[in-house]
């Protein structure tokens, strides 16, 4: 089925005439953007009321009263009865349709009452014939447009943003719309009927049987293969019951295992903070060793560090001060030069040089002891020692101050680690009973769940061994059936029914089987392509198991539903609703219908938002997004825009409370109204 | 009838008059008749088939 076009006249919010063209083929994406309240999911209620004449959706109250005729028309009219109209073109193997349903509604004193107008339908075949007058019976048009769409599968093609992500949950509700869905869609829900009606039909053919026989071992036959029945039904009840028991009790083991886990966590942070303490004991030692060093090489050269910039100074007035002594030169540089033939001041050669070797013999005869020469030279002398090891002092100085700092900063930052686990278990710690109470309490459950699991199999054994007996008198019935030569044509006809309640029984369950499969293996490939490469890594696949139960599995092959987040949980959903209708389109070629998407983001992360609007488009005939202005920024625009596929797009805009426009948008133009 | 081929051809491997029954059960049900009718329609429809077949065996 391809939507055309829909046009709304007076429903819901839309006062007056409103259009909406759906886009469709190569660019199949129709954005309408609203606020909330302005009539976004009226679109979705206006089709279904078109096709099925109903008002209410899934996910209505069906005991609400809901009005469809715009409350601003009625106020219009004044009492006088007012008509809503909804209108879709659609087309489906060949043939168009126009589809017109009308409701009334009239209004006396504060109340107003609906109740259901004309309907008329208009059919164009592939060569363009079509008959001036319309279908008109009701009847007639139901079974027309139940062949194209099933009502049963309507819900199935509408993405409820703000509630789908139930579908992942585990609960038994949940369990039981997953099957439905399944079984309403893939049309599973006709063998069911098929079986139930051969069950009642076999045993009302007994029934007729026993009473035409006046057979009084027939009788008992029957009465006890009813007992048997009763027992197996009994039986199996008890056993749903204690499933039900089940799931409770492995919830709430799962809750104490979660608090020993908290218990054990406490454990691990205990052992943690030790060896912090522990790295602490061991940074203080290094940190003091570092603090000595520094202290060494103060202690040696903190004076000179402190005065190096008045050396210069007090270098200078010592040789001012050496200029005025008497023993300028010392005596033992004048022996040196003497002995070795070599001036030490000046590196004459004295030997070749008579004249400065007289001088320094001079000097010698001349020479007077002067009582500040030595300090004079003690002084320089230890200035001098300093100059020469300056820079290696200072770098040895700087290193030291930077590995203190270091070591300084890494107790610094243990300490706060100390500090945090400390806070830490505190935290855990408060909300906390012990280790121990914890773990015997998880022993009782797990006893008590061996205990229902081992009375659930008692059962199973008790229902499998009562099936066994039933055969037996069933074979005992017709036994005695058959010695009764008029009665042998019944036992033909009964015979009969059974065997094809039995192929049914079968059929049913290989063909589920088989749905299951399939929709487990379609819905893990469109969760690939939907999920962010990220989460790719942390989920393997999504199956559907014997219970119908949605389960996510992690690459270790352990189920991790109850673990993904919110957003994981719609992506898993939406990939379930998808597959359902893929699946259905592939069984049913005639049952593709528009995917439409009612606030569809709200908590799906943007990589994972970008995914889907790149890959939902590839994987329906036609997409109709639903979307608030939050959710369409321009950033969703721009990918939106970059497939290629987006049509037409429209904006809700809310006149007042029972008055919204359509308008329709330029989509070479910016549409978002929000974001970057 | 609208059923889905996979289903139909698991009803295709069923002997002639099962597969007969079985297809107009099926139709039945989707037509939307009441259960009680349903029963008594394939009552009818197993009992002529089964006089049927007894007629050919006579023969």
């Amino acid at each position: 089925m391809i939507l055309n076009r829909i046009i709304l006249n007076d429903f819901r919010q839309f006062h007056g005439e409103h259009e909406i063209v759906f886009s469709k083929g190569d660019k199949n994406i129709t954005v309408v953007i609203g606020e909330n309240g302005t009539g976004k999911t009226g679109i979705f209620r206006s089709l279904i009321f078109s096709l099925f004449g109903k008002v209410h959706l899934e996910q209505d109250n069906p005991n609400d009263e809901l009005h469809i005729v715009n409350f601003k028309a009625i106020e219009e009219n004044k009492g006088r009865p007012t008509k809503t109209s909804v209108t879709i073109e659609f087309e489906n193997r060949n043939k168009k349709y126009s589809l017109k349903r009308e409701r009334i509604a009239i209004q006396s004193k504060n109340e107003i009452k609906e109740k259901p107008g004309k309907v008329e339908l208009f059919i164009t075949d592939k060569v363009g014939n079509f008959s001036p007058t319309p279908i008109t019976d009701e009847f007639e048009i139901k079974n027309l447009v139940g062949s194209i769409v099933d009502e049963n599968t309507k819900d199935f093609f509408f993405f409820d943003g703000e509630q789908i992500e139930t579908l992942a949950r585990t609960d038994d509700t949940v369990k039981r719309e997953v099957k439905e869905g399944i079984v309403k869609l893939l049309k599973i829900h006709e063998i069911e009927s098929a079986i139930e009606i051969l069950s009642l039909l076999s045993n009302s053919e007994k029934t007729k049987i026993t009473k035409e026989s006046q057979n009084l071992n027939l009788m008992n036959k029957k009465k006890e293969s009813e007992k048997i029945e009763k027992d197996i039904e009994d039986s199996e009840s008890i056993i749903e019951q204690r499933n039900a028991e089940v799931v409770i009790l492995k919830e709430k083991i799962r809750e104490l295992e979660v608090k020993l886990n908290q218990s054990k966590e406490i454990n691990d942070l205990v052992e943690h903070k030790q060896r912090i303490a522990e790295s602490i004991k061991l940074q203080q030692q290094i940190e003091s060793s570092k603090k000595d060093k520094i202290k060494k090489i103060l202690l040696e050269n903190g004076v000179n560090f402190l005065l190096s910039d008045h050396y210069i100074d007090v270098d200078n007035y010592m040789d001012q001060v050496a200029g005025g002594q008497d023993d300028l030169v010392s005596i033992a540089a004048i022996n040196k030069s003497l002995n070795s033939n070599h001036c030490v001041i000046c590196g004459t050669n004295l030997s070749e040089n008579p004249v400065h070797l007289h001088n320094v013999e001079l000097l010698k005869a001349n020479y007077r002891s002067d009582e500040l020469t030595p300090l004079i030279t003690l002084v320089q002398g230890a200035i001098s020692d300093f100059h020469k090891n300056e820079d290696e002092y200072r770098t040895q100085m700087q290193n030291a101050f930077i590995e203190f700092k270091e070591k300084k900063n890494n107790l610094e930052e243990e300490r706060r680690k100390f500090d945090n686990i400390q806070d830490t278990i505190k935290e855990v710690a408060q909300s906390e009973v012990t280790l121990a109470d914890v773990q015997i309490a998880l022993n009782v459950k797990n006893e008590e769940l061996q205990t229902l699991l081992r009375k659930i199999d008692r059962e199973e054994e008790k229902v499998e061994q009562l099936k066994k007996d039933q055969i037996i008198v069933e074979k005992e019935f017709d036994k005695l059936v058959s010695q009764n030569e008029s009665l042998r044509f019944d036992q033909d006809v009964l015979s009969f029914i059974n065997e094809l309640g039995g192929e049914f029984k079968s059929i049913f369950e290989e063909y589920s089987n088989e749905m299951r499969v399939r929709l487990s293996n379609e819905a893990t490939n469109i969760f690939k392509l939907l999920i962010s490469e990220k989460d790719r890594n942390l989920i393997n696949r999504i199956n559907i198991n014997e219970k119908y139960e949605i389960e996510v599995i992690g690459w270790d092959d352990v189920n991790i539903t109850p673990d993904i987040s919110q957003g994981q949980r719609q992506i898993v959903s939406l990939a379930f609703i998808t597959a359902l209708s893929k699946v259905a389109t592939k069984t049913f070629s005639n049952n593709s219908f528009p995917l439409f998407m009612d606030t569809p983001f709200g908590r799906i992360s943007g990589e994972n938002r970008d995914q889907l609007i790149k890959n939902i488009p590839e994987l329906t005939s036609q997409w109709i997004l639903l979307l608030t202005d939050t959710e369409l920024t321009l950033h969703e625009e721009r990918v939106i825009k970059s497939t290629g596929k987006l049509g037409n797009s429209y904006r809700l805009n809310q006149l007042d409370k029972w008055a919204t426009t359509l308008e329709k948008l330029d989509i070479e133009e910016t549409i978002a109204t929000r974001g970057n | 009838m609208n059923q889905s081929n996979d289903l139909i051809e698991k009803i295709n491997v069923l002997s002639q008059t099962h597969k007969e029954i079985a297809m107009k059960l099926l139709n039945y049900i989707e037509i939307g008749h009441s259960r009680s009718q349903i029963q008594s329609l394939i009552r009818d429809d197993i009992r002529e088939i089964l006089l049927e077949e007894s007629k050919d065996d006579f023969k």
